[in-house]
């Protein structure tokens, strides 16, 4: 498991360690270990069911987990009640108190911890300030946009200035524009708050853009931690690879073994060079190399290693981009180019493809 | 995702249940019981009073002869009317439909005793002697609501598509109706047949004021009887209706989801 | 059939209800209404002479209170199943659907079996020789007279009217986010003051249903009074059946009768009405 850790002067605001939650004997959540330093930004990315929204649970107080402890700057939270454990939640429908004013449902953990009211009135407007929504304060949720909405919602967690904010799929109500335009803002109140944050989504492109670090996980287990270019860039398995960005995954057969390079066969006959790997001869890997990686043939050719011949078998134009399935002999392979170097491509025209060697990753088999 | 509820509520429910449900277990229990006076908790066990119950011929008659046949007749043509009304009601719009609606089922929400003093008054200014008719015919007024609400639910629950294919295969309007949708609501039907049923099989007040000597129901023979001290035989009658009724409603519970109860 | 159809032809089927009961609902109490304007003769019961007498009879001290005593009565069975039916109707929305459901059937069977046999075990349970006497006669106290008294009555009506304040409630709550209870503890609300800020409030609209049904439901009860209260808790359901079944006062018991309409009516209107615009709020959030 690869940790990723930026230097090891920042402190651990919050440790899960062990942590197993069990539904049936066939569906259980974890053992996950993990930790998150104080303003960071940490992503639990996952297809669905793959337990991302359990642990989220789990630290928040609504499920107890089996075994494992959860610890908040070094204290053990996982016994206490959810209504004690100063974690801020943003819930993915919102949760805005639909009989209360915009003002009350900001003010609502204020008056629960007996603040004056003015106070309150202070830091309510504050609040409401930092979200730029300060003239709403005496609507209705029903009232207010998705995005409106959302961040009164954040608003209302803000306020009591917990240790740690945590969102639960926040944009996935939003339509797509809106989405990429709050997920520049939060990123940025998070950062101005200098608040850590633990933000679950399926939402790969999400991930990557907000996250310090990303923990990918999938049924119930984490397959890797890193940072987005990490993650991005040097997979740790075939599903990682898979679930981030698009990849050609290839089955294949470490062939020979060099100081300089590593020799792979795939099972579809294709022979690679790849960057230097600790891998003996014989040993099954899968061929990881990303679309945007297989360079084509223009006018001029193709500096670099692998060099090859393929024939193209589909074109889709994407208008950005062409996306092409392309054989090399019998071993399709996936390619993305920009569509404006390629003007003249199409089924069944063959042209010069190459892929650099430190662009042909190994992952376990 | 689990939600726990908090102990206190669990075990404050569990006491309210008890409370609910304890006179129930007792009179299932004292209709086992050995002494004639209603001792609680029975010391020995016995059916004695269940074989009284039915050498009683009047406990029988009430029992099999007027409660048992009045529930039937009585969901019978609760259906007949409540169906086509529900309907109508679903299907079809027209003025003063909500109104219409409201009027149906108006009979939940009037007192009992006071229909039954209504129509005792009515009868006699007509001259209409009590009789089993009498009383089914009232019974239907206040059973029709349920199987129109449980119709209703069912039609309405229908996905209006499965009838769209029917007629693009070439069914009439009709036929779509009968041939897709009435067999689909069948367990709607069955759920309201049966608690149209139970409503006539348990009702005590309008069989009051209009059941005569010759069409006692059973909940108004129990009545008599706790007034005027009778044996645990009336326990063991008693037993018989929880059974039955508990019966029914655990076969209604499991072919639907009745939320629209009351 | 995807869009209702504008033609009425459809009414028809709705006819045969909608005559029958015009005949044996509505005609009934027109006609008690009539009757509670005849004037009473000993000899034909009632003569077709307009009158007002039967209503100014009513303000006298007996119906009067008898008529309080009834409210009262009908006011701590609602109390008490508003304070009863909150946590069962908040435990039944919220379990997990297997415990919701046996805890369903064990609310609704009772509500099915006849009133009577359910009065008949507090009968038992409270009577000279039932359980309780019985427990303090082994312990070597005085038996006490615990029935025929307002609160037996009292006892006998929230046993038997429970469900109709628990149905509507847990209807309420069911239509409660759950995640407005988690959002509610995460910023800091204990159970209860999680319960007294969300559920309560945004409950109010089945509460309110809840409320207005028992309350009709009790002010209109005779059976359990009648076997709980014996004759010395007499109200107005038992003031109508003595007066048209034993003493034949025709018109006096249509005058009651058609109050007591009126006001349960109001009554569930109010709750209809309610119920209504919850539903409609709730659609347009």
């Amino acid at each position: 498991m690869n940790d990723g850790a930026v230097g090891a002067a920042r402190v651990a605001e919050l440790e899960i360690r062990g942590l197993v939650r069990r539904y049936t004997a066939q569906s259980v959540v974890g053992p996950l270990s993990f930790s998150v330093a104080a303003g960071e930004f940490v992503s639990l990315l996952g297809p669905s069911g793959c337990g991302k929204t359990t642990t989220l649970r789990c630290i928040a107080g609504f499920e107890t987990p089996d075994e494992g402890g959860i610890f908040l700057e070094g204290e053990r939270i996982d016994r206490r009640p959810p209504n004690r454990r100063n974690i801020g939640l943003v819930f993915q429908s919102y949760a805005l108190f639909p009989h209360l004013t915009i003002f009350e449902n900001v003010a609502f953990g204020l008056r629960l911890r007996r603040l004056g009211a003015p106070e309150i009135r202070r830091r309510v407007a504050d609040a409401l300030n930092l979200v730029g929504l300060a003239d709403l304060a005496d609507r209705y949720p029903r009232a207010l946009s998705g995005g409106q909405q959302q961040r009164i919602a954040i608003a209302r967690s803000v306020v009591l200035e917990p240790r740690i904010l945590m969102f639960d799929e926040p944009l996935s109500n939003l339509d797509f524009k809106l989405r990429v335009a709050m997920r520049n803002e939060l990123r940025e109140l998070q950062r101005r708050l200098g608040k850590t944050a633990i933000y679950v989504t399926h939402d790969q492109s999400e991930a990557l853009a907000l996250s310090d670090r990303i923990v990918v996980m999938s049924n119930g287990r984490i397959e890797q931690i890193g940072s987005p270019r990490e993650v991005y860039e040097r997979p740790a398995n075939p599903f990682v690879a898979d679930f981030i960005g698009n990849s050609n995954l290839l089955d294949a057969l470490v062939v020979a073994v060099a100081p300089d390079a590593t020799t792979v066969r795939t099972d579809r006959g294709l022979t690679l060079r790849a960057a230097p790997a600790a891998r003996n001869a014989g040993d099954r890997v899968v061929v990881m190399i990303r679309p945007e990686h297989v360079r084509l043939a223009s006018a001029r050719g193709a500096p670099g290693e692998n060099a090859m011949r393929v024939r193209v078998s589909e074109a889709t134009y994407l208008g950005q981009d062409l996306h092409l399935r392309v054989v090399a002999g019998e071993q399709g392979l996936t390619v993305m180019a920009p569509a404006s170097t390629l003007r003249s491509l199409s089924v069944g025209d063959e042209v010069d493809a190459a892929v650099a060697a430190v662009d042909v990753l190994l992952l376990p088999a | 995702m689990s939600r726990r509820l908090p102990v206190p509520l669990t075990a404050f429910v569990g006491l309210i249940y008890l409370l609910l449900l304890a006179p129930l277990a007792i009179v299932i229990a004292v209709s086992f019981g050995a002494s004639a006076t209603f001792d609680f908790p029975p010391t020995e066990l016995t059916l004695k009073w269940y074989r009284a119950f039915f050498a009683n011929g009047e406990f029988v008659s009430a029992f099999f002869k007027v409660s048992l046949v009045l529930g039937v007749a009585a969901a019978v043509t609760a259906c007949a009317l409540g169906i086509i009304a529900a309907i109508a009601l679903v299907r079809f719009r027209f003025n003063g439909r909500e109104a219409l609606e409201a009027f149906f089922l108006a009979p939940l929400f009037i007192p009992e005793i006071l229909f039954g003093a209504a129509l005792y008054l009515i009868y006699a200014r007509l001259g209409i002697k009590p009789s089993m008719t009498s009383l089914l015919l009232a019974h239907v007024v206040i059973c029709v609501p349920f199987v129109i609400r449980n119709v209703m639910a069912g039609l309405i629950g229908l996905d209006p598509r499965l009838e769209e294919a029917a007629m693009s295969l070439g069914a009439s309007r009709v036929q779509a109706f009968v041939k897709v949708a009435l067999p689909l609501i069948r367990s709607s039907v069955l759920s309201g047949f049966i608690f149209a049923f139970i409503i006539s099989f348990s009702d005590i007040n309008l069989a009051l004021f209009i059941a005569g000597p010759n069409s006692t129901t059973l909940p108004v023979f129990i009545f008599n009887l706790l007034l005027f001290e009778g044996d645990p035989s009336v326990a063991a009658a008693s037993t018989l209706q929880i059974a039955i009724v508990g019966l029914l409603i655990f076969l209604v519970q499991r072919l639907f989801r009745p939320r629209t109860l009351v | 059939m995807s869009a209702p159809r504008k033609r009425p032809y459809g009414a028809i089927l709705a006819l045969p209800l909608a005559l029958y009961l015009a005949i044996f609902l509505v005609v009934p109490f027109i006609n008690i209404i009539v009757l509670s304007f005849y004037t009473y003769s000993p000899t034909r019961i009632w003569v077709a002479e307009p009158t007002s007498a039967n209503y100014l009879a009513l303000v006298d001290g007996t119906f009067l209170t008898v008529l309080l005593r009834t409210l009262r009565l009908g006011l701590f069975c609602t109390v008490i199943c508003a304070l009863l039916g909150y946590p069962l109707a908040y435990f039944l929305a919220r379990a997990e659907r297997r415990i919701a459901t046996i805890g369903l059937f064990l609310l609704v069977t009772p509500l099915m079996v006849s009133a009577v046999i359910r009065t008949f075990g507090w009968l038992v349970i409270l009577g000279r020789r039932g359980l309780i006497n019985a427990a303090l006669a082994a312990m070597g106290l005085d038996r006490l007279p615990l029935l025929y008294n307002e609160t037996a009555v009292v006892i006998g009506l929230v046993n038997v009217f429970l469900p109709f304040m628990v149905l509507p409630l847990m209807a309420s709550i069911e239509r409660i986010d759950p995640a407005l209870e988690e959002a509610a503890r995460n910023l800091g609300a204990s159970f209860l003051g999680m319960f007294r800020r969300v559920i309560l409030p945004l409950s109010r609209p089945g509460l309110i249903s809840g409320c207005l049904l028992v309350t009709s439901a009790a002010i209109s009860a005779f059976v359990i009074p009648v076997l709980m209260g014996g004759a010395r808790v007499r109200v107005v359901g038992r003031l109508i059946y003595d007066q048209l079944l034993i003493s034949y006062q025709w018109p006096s018991a249509s005058a009651i009768a058609t109050l007591l309409v009126i006001a349960t009516t109001s009554l569930s209107f109010m709750a209809l009405a309610i119920t209504r615009r919850a539903s409609r709020q709730e659609q347009g959030i």
